[in-house]
């Protein structure tokens, strides 16, 4: 029996700074960043489930947000499959009217059916006192209409089960729309390889018209009691996020050019990847294949260009930066 | 009997007369047959003085022609000999000034490849990395326009052409990890 290969493309998209390559690389096993570097163009990574019929393939797709240095490009929000959109718990009204006015109606007008859920980044933050002030703005938001899962990470809360609770509702999606037999009991045996069931899967959801802000809170405090993490107050988070952004000095310059070289480099990575795989694709879906993997390094190849063109600004930047320094 | 009749009712001199006549008309045929037959005859040997003339023509022109040759032939082996030893010496010079050629164009070819390469690398000091990244992008921009002939190749071309990319894809891949950061 030929083995199913499934390429499942999920995006994390949101404001600069919320989170979103601390959640990806949380998935796939890196490290939490000490310093905030925020992400050029994109920066794609790569997760894989082998069940015993399908592989699944997970292509996470982490799109910069910084605005100043990524113009919000259409091309990466077209052909998703499932996408995270992601706001900052500890900066929810500014980060989720960005999410609603501009990320949101982005991925509507590209992917209109794509799976799409809300993460509340940075549970890790929350204080008991900031429940209800939390409670009402997202009550003001209209995110009801999302799957809502708060997740840390830099505990790792909920990060693995948000990932692994999305893929099995895209999974649960594509049996029901396919006419393929093959694809049936597909999510089933994905949650068998996780040894987990649906309702495990469900239980981290926020379900804002069953909470009040003190249950909020319990939702979110026994896994951050757990990881003992040490409590930052909000004003302390804004006001590191706002050192960060001030004017660039050399240091930060050459921290994000190298943060930049090493997403392009994982780029060609995937870039690798995705050609590599065609050798084992199977006949009957190369031609298909050879589509979609087209389609992605033409995606590919306008974020490198965008990437070497911010090295390249960098580069002046830097310059400016010491010939200043000098004048001082 | 009506035959019988009809003989014995013509005139003897009148016959005498058609015998004649039968007579006069072998004679004349025989007469025709012999100036005929000299005709031929005539006829034959001038053919023959034709032949003959032709033949002798002929003949006149290969001598003529075998004479010119012989004496072109003759002069030509005449002038060889006086022009072989000049060939010689011009052959030598010929090769003395290849070989000067080659080395003097191999020196400027190496002192231009030297300036070329200085200035490359005047040039490029510090932007090693960013050159190799616009190369792979140009890379990459070829490997993409072309990606979709893959649908149209044989199995064994799509294998070929999937190794070569792989392979140009690990050139950058090790270039850019051994590029100075």
């Amino acid at each position: 029996m030929i083995k199913l290969e499934i390429n499942v493309k999920l995006i994390l998209s949101g404001s600069g700074g919320v989170g979103k390559t601390s959640i990806m690389n949380t998935y796939v096993g890196k490290e939490f960043p000490e310093i905030y570097i925020p992400t050029i163009g994109s920066s794609i990574k790569r997760r894989e489930y082998n069940l015993e019929k399908a592989t699944i393939r997970i292509n996470i797709w982490d799109i910069g947000g910084q605005r100043a240095f990524n113009p919000l490009n259409p091309v990466f929000f077209s052909n998703i499959d499932v996408a995270f959109l992601i706001f900052d718990l500890s900066n929810a009204k500014e980060t989720l009217l960005d999410l609603q006015k501009t990320y949101l109606n982005q991925l509507m007008q590209n992917s209109p059916n794509c799976l799409t859920y809300i993460l509340g980044n940075k549970s890790d933050l929350i204080l008991p006192e900031d429940s209800e002030t939390l409670m009402n703005i997202l009550n003001q938001f209209h995110v009801r209409n999302f799957p809502l899962i708060f997740v840390s990470a830099k505990t790792g809360d909920n990060v693995e089960e948000a990932f692994e609770s999305i893929i099995y509702n895209f999974l649960v999606k594509l049996e029901e729309e396919s006419l393929s037999p093959e694809l049936n009991g597909l999510s089933e045996d994905y949650l068998k390889s996780l040894n987990k069931t649906k309702s495990d899967l469900n239980n981290i959801f926020i379900n804002l018209e069953t909470l009040d802000s003190g249950s909020l809170y319990k939702k979110i405090l026994p896994s951050v009691r757990k990881k003992v993490v040490k409590q930052v107050n909000t004003s302390e988070a804004k006001e590191k996020r706002e050192i960060i952004s001030t004017i660039p000095d050399k240091f930060k310059l050459e921290k994000i050019r190298d943060s930049i070289i090493e997403t392009f480099k994982n780029n060609i990575d995937i870039v690798d990847e995705f050609i590599k795989e065609l050798k084992l694709t199977p006949i009957d879906l190369l031609t298909k294949r050879i589509d979609e993997i087209g389609e992605e390094l033409s995606k590919i190849r306008a974020d490198f260009t965008m990437k070497l063109d911010t090295i390249l600004n960098l580069k002046e930047k830097s310059l400016l930066v010491e010939e200043s320094k000098k004048e001082i | 009997m009506a035959k019988k009749e009809k003989l014995e009712s013509i005139d003897p001199k009148e016959f005498q007369k058609l015998v004649e006549q039968v007579n006069n008309l072998k004679e004349e045929i025989k007469a025709l047959k012999a100036s005929q037959e000299r005709d031929m005859n005539d006829i034959k040997s001038q053919i023959k003085g034709i032949k003959e003339e032709f033949n002798r023509e002929m003949k006149t022109q290969v001598e003529i022609i075998s004479d010119l040759i012989k004496k072109n032939n003759d002069a030509f082996l005449k002038f060889k000999a006086s022009t072989l030893g000049d060939l010689e010496s011009i052959k030598n010079q010929q090769d003395v000034l290849k070989i000067s050629f080659t080395v003097n164009e191999n020196k400027l070819i190496e002192k231009i490849k030297n300036i070329i390469m200085d200035e490359i690398s005047k040039q490029i000091k510090d932007h090693e990395l960013e050159i190799l990244m616009k190369l792979w992008i140009d890379e990459l921009n070829e490997i993409s326009k072309n990606f979709d002939k893959l649908k149209t190749i044989n199995p064994k071309e799509f294998g070929l052409k999937i190794n070569e990319i792989i392979s140009v894809i690990d050139l950058f891949k090790s270039k850019l990890a051994t590029s100075n950061l």
